[in-house]
């Protein structure tokens, strides 16, 4: 597994997420699909100059990649950065579940000794 | 900014013009490389009609459409499109001889070099030249 996201990588993603147009678009791509910068201008209901700045802030994050394919350019998600940005979300849960634990323990000890 | 292409193909202009259009010869041709290729291809050739070209690598990796709306036919002679990040291009045949000179126009977009753009689209084209001729 290459190395962790920096902060300013998980700023980038979760930004990049934060928005329904954008998240649409991440799910139109992975298992090798990938969709073209025109096909996707002609999907949404927004200018192609607002779409090409959707899909660069998604390539800003890491989360798709472009590149010219014959007579297109095509965007193509990159699941890497999703299981990574999974792993820091996991992590953070792992860690309250551990400090959850140690609390119902804290109590359970409590009451065992009135 | 346009970008100019052209190829000519030794072969009736009917005949360059079906291959064209027909969604089977549009299976055969329509790819800029030979790892790729064109699995499926629907056309309504007439004004406001689509098209649509499922392009796919050959190891069934990758795979995305591409897809249009033509904005004039005339047949035999011109073929106007429009892609849908609003890019414009149009197909001109012209007899010449024994050979049609088919002669593309399109919109250049601002992320590639321009020369990028002209291999891409011409490898299709020469592709297509390719196509007709060998099937005669």
């Amino acid at each position: 597994m290459p190395p962790e996201l920096s902060d300013a990588e998980l700023d980038r993603v979760f930004h990049a997420l934060s928005d329904t147009t954008r998240r649409d678009i991440l799910s139109r791509l992975g298992g090798g699909e990938e969709t073209s910068i025109s096909a996707l201008a002609a999907r949404y209901d927004m200018s192609f100059a607002a779409v090409q700045k959707h899909i660069a802030v998604l390539e800003g994050a890491g989360l798709v990649t472009k590149h010219p394919q014959g007579r297109e350019r095509i965007v193509r998600g990159n699941p890497e950065r999703i299981a990574r940005t999974r792993s820091v979300l996991a992590q953070l849960e792992e860690l309250w579940r551990i400090r959850l634990s140690q609390l119902d323990k804290l109590f359970s000890d409590h009451t065992n000794q009135e | 900014m346009k970008i100019a292409i052209e190829t000519s193909v030794k072969a009736p202009l009917s005949k360059v013009w079906n291959a064209y259009n027909s969604p089977a010869d549009i299976q055969q041709w329509n790819a800029a490389h030979e790892s790729w290729h064109t699995t499926r291809s629907e056309v309504d050739l007439r004004e406001g009609g689509r098209f649509l070209s499922r392009m796919e690598a050959k190891d069934g990796s990758q795979g995305f459409d591409f897809e249009g709306t033509y904005t004039r036919v005339i047949p035999n002679e011109l073929i106007e499109y429009e892609l849908g990040d609003g890019r414009k291009v149009d197909i001109r045949f012209v007899e010449t001889g024994e050979q049609v000179l088919v002669k593309v126009n399109f919109d250049a977009e601002s992320e590639n070099s321009a020369e990028m753009q002209r291999q891409g689209w011409q490898a299709i084209l020469d592709n297509f030249a390719r196509h007709v001729e060998v099937k005669g």
